[in-house]
């Protein structure tokens, strides 16, 4: 024992004589020491320093390291659910047992939950928020989990919560498994999840996503015929001929995925070996327990599948921006509607490569994260391998008008037909019509702001529109008719006798429509503008001043005839009329 | 009353502590059970000022632990840390020149005193830039400027 220690003690101290001889390098378990002595949020930061330091951080030695010195820590919250009336909270590190599964760190009823459950916490770079909301900082945006609706047994916490955890800290990016990030040392440099898992369940492949019966060719079928069917398919399908089916296009996404596999034969020789383990698995039909096993797991891996799947497809397609563009309106079309061609900058598809940012037959390697499955399984969830976005390659060459991205900025024409009775400042939406992001998202909104413009000729107050009429003084004087525009048209309107300039005749009904009690429209109001003749000629002049004497005529001679009785007149009678009253009842009385 | 254990340091200067106090150290702690502590324990990559430093902090702890547990009575592993006065204690024994710091945390690592080392490696990386790390540890910047700006961009929430 003595001597052991003293070996110990010397190969020790050979070490340490190490490090001083080369003063300017930091021995490498002290990297490790330090590293794992840091916040989360430290070890991210710290992912920058170098490939070395990255690499270590993403060793599964150095996240249980981290692990076990995070206990000490004041508990994490990692995951919480309610099951039966009960809300289970789970944290990490806290509860490990020793065969290395969590415990729930303690349940409750949900009727005192409240508090509690409000309460947000940070989960190795993921912030938790109130349960089943989950924060990435990186993305700068929030996930909401739904709630798990079926029932999980009891017993399976303990595994749900460990597989939670390594699929959230994979999600947050602990876990790169890029290749050269991959660590020197000597410990287990598996990407080691995805490793174990993938080949140990076949939760990833569900029958849903058999590629031959995508294409609809026998899993013997020759590459020839397979192309020959994705050919087919691939027209049938394809998003431009099937403008109005957003499930065609969905569809096309997967042939065009299957034909990316099985057209490939190294890509297909893998899948066809990952394929047929799984049917192994499925068709070793074992005991009665073996079988409940297997039912249990997929009842359990369905809920939480759904779960996971959402936040990483929910990830990897975020939708496209809207666009908000403003139409001005003209009185007229605005009322009546109309259809107006609208120019606007947006981001398109890609004419060349059409969407797909490289060419269909583009040259392509294996996506080195998910190995060309296209799926990172981490039992029971099943996520979409980010790095190639589920294809399972990676496109060696990008298309070179849009450079890779699938969609080029470009001037969009969209043809809207517009209802009448648009008033400023109303919106339209026009789902899909705004920017597009990639040919798996969903195309953007487009929102029209309508603004109705100022006509020349109606001026408008509410419902009721205001139209000036010009006539003559004639006119004003002697009665007439006059055209006025109206909003269904020209319309001929009389003009009253004896006309005032600034007087208002009225049209009802005939203004803009209005939600009202037993009208529904508003009125129209001609205002009389009664033009007066600047020049004249000689009849119109001798005709005037023939007119302006008799008028003063008529006003000399009606003042000295009538003067007297227009005065006195209407008392006399009154007068009169008040003794013979009196009379009456004179005479009433005294007979 | 207590057992004398002696450190020899670089220069070959000799300490004399208290067994209690080296116990602190978990590499002498083996050599203490080992019983091999005879004539002095050679501390060939620790220098005087170093072991010093770690002396202090050692003596440091030890009374802090038995006060506290003079005090409270129970025995509360974390007893030490709750101290708010060994904790100042510790924040004004870490303000030393990078350099020191940065034997400090050799000689911990080397020594293990889980403490120290905790101290040393959180003062050591606390409001640093991914620059200055580069700088302190002597570390070759690997990435390609594009790699680097990927990762950084990955990890874009860590830097604020």
């Amino acid at each position: 024992m003595r001597v052991f220690k003293k070996n110990k003690k010397r190969r020790r101290r050979e070490k340490s004589r190490d490090d001083r001889s080369q003063p300017n390098h930091i021995p490498l378990d002290l990297t490790f020491e330090i590293l794992s002595r840091l916040p989360a949020k430290s070890i991210m930061r710290n992912q920058c320093v170098s490939k070395l330091w990255s690499s270590f951080t993403t060793l599964p030695s150095f996240i249980n390291s981290f692990a076990s010195r995070s206990s000490s820590r004041s508990p994490r919250l990692l995951l919480t659910f309610t099951l039966q009336g009960k809300h289970f909270v789970f944290s990490f590190p806290q509860n490990q047992n020793p065969e290395g599964s969590y415990s729930p760190v303690y349940s409750y009823h949900m009727k005192n939950a409240y508090n509690d459950y409000m309460r947000s916490e940070s989960v190795h770079g993921l912030i938790l928020l109130y349960g089943f909301r989950i924060w990435n900082p990186s993305l700068r945006r929030i996930f909401t989990l739904p709630h798990p609706e079926e029932h999980i047994p009891i017993s399976l916490c303990s595994q749900l919560n460990r597989l939670c955890l390594t699929s959230l800290r994979r999600f947050s990016g602990v876990y790169r498994r890029d290749e050269h990030l991959t660590p020197r040392s000597d410990c287990d440099q598996k990407p080691f999840l995805f490793e174990r898992y993938i080949h140990s369940t076949g939760i990833s492949f569900s029958s849903a996503r058999n590629y031959y019966d995508v294409l609809g060719v026998s899993p013997k079928a020759t590459r020839d015929e397979i192309k020959k069917s994705f050919h087919e398919l691939a027209k049938k399908f394809h998003p431009d001929t099937n403008r109005n089916n957003p499930s065609a296009k969905k569809k096309f996404q997967e042939i065009r995925e299957a034909y990316e596999t099985l057209g490939n034969s190294e890509r297909r020789e893998e899948y066809d070996k990952v394929r047929y383990r799984n049917s192994e698995y499925v068709n070793n039909d074992g005991s009665g327990a073996e079988r409940f096993r297997r039912a249990y797991q997929s009842n359990f891996s369905d809920s939480f599948h759904k779960i996971f799947s959402e936040i990483f497809e929910d990830q990897s397609n975020p939708p496209s921006p809207d666009i908000r563009v403003e139409l001005t309106l003209s009185l007229y079309e605005s009322l009546k509607g109309c259809t107006k061609r609208l120019e606007f900058d947006a981001y398109v598809f890609c004419d060349s490569c059409d969407g797909l940012g490289h060419s269909l037959d583009a040259a392509t390697r294996v996506c080195p994260t998910c190995r060309g499955l296209g799926r990172v399984t981490i039992p029971p969830f099943t996520a979409q391998c980010q790095t190639c976005k589920g294809s399972g390659h990676i496109v060696k060459e990008h298309c070179m008008s849009c450079r890779g991205s699938g969609v080029v900025e470009a001037t969009k024409t969209v043809e809207v037909v517009i209802p009448g009775g648009m008033e400023s400042g109303a919106t339209v939406t026009i789902e899909d019509a705004g920017h597009v992001r990639s040919r798996t998202s969903r195309p953007g909104k487009l929102y029209i702001k309508f603004k109705v413009a100022n006509d020349s000729t109606f001026s408008r107050d509410g419902s009721d529109i205001y139209v000036d009429a010009n006539i003559s003084f004639t006119q004003a004087i002697l009665g007439g008719k006059v055209v006025v525009p109206t909003l269904s048209g020209k319309t001929e309107i009389d003009i009253p006798k004896g006309a005032q300039p600034g007087e208002l005749l009225i049209l009802r009904g005939k203004g803009l429509p209005k939600q009202g009690f037993f009208v529904d429209h508003g009125d129209q109001y001609v205002r009389l503008r009664v033009s007066v003749p600047t020049e004249l000629n000689e009849r119109q002049r001798a005709i005037l001043e023939e007119f302006a004497k008799e008028e003063i005529n008529s006003e000399l001679s009606g003042s000295a005839e009538g003067s007297w009785w227009d005065r006195m007149g209407p008392r006399i009678i009154r007068d009169f009329s008040l003794v013979v009253l009196l009379a009456i009842l004179l005479r009433k009385l005294m007979g | 009353m207590s057992k004398k254990i002696i450190f020899e340091s670089s220069e070959g200067e000799s300490f004399e502590v208290d067994e209690a106090v080296a116990l602190e150290c978990q590499t002498i702690k083996n050599m203490i059970e080992d019983d091999c502590t005879d004539g002095g324990i050679p501390l060939a990559n620790v220098n005087s000022a170093t072991l010093t430093k770690v002396i202090d902090y050692c003596k440091k702890h030890v009374e802090a632990a038995a006060a506290a547990e003079a005090n409270a009575g129970d025995k509360d592993i974390y007893g030490a840390n709750k101290d708010i006065e060994l904790k100042t204690w510790d924040e004004e024994f870490v303000k030393v020149d990078q350099p020191l710091l940065f034997d400090l945390m050799l000689a911990a690592n080397f020594l293990i005193i889980p403490g120290l080392l905790d101290l040393t490696c959180k003062t050591m990386m606390r409001g640093k830039t991914v620059l200055q790390i580069r700088e302190i540890f002597h570390i070759k910047k690997d990435y390609t400027d594009a790699e680097e700006a990927e990762v950084r961009k990955e990890n874009a929430w860590a830097f604020e």
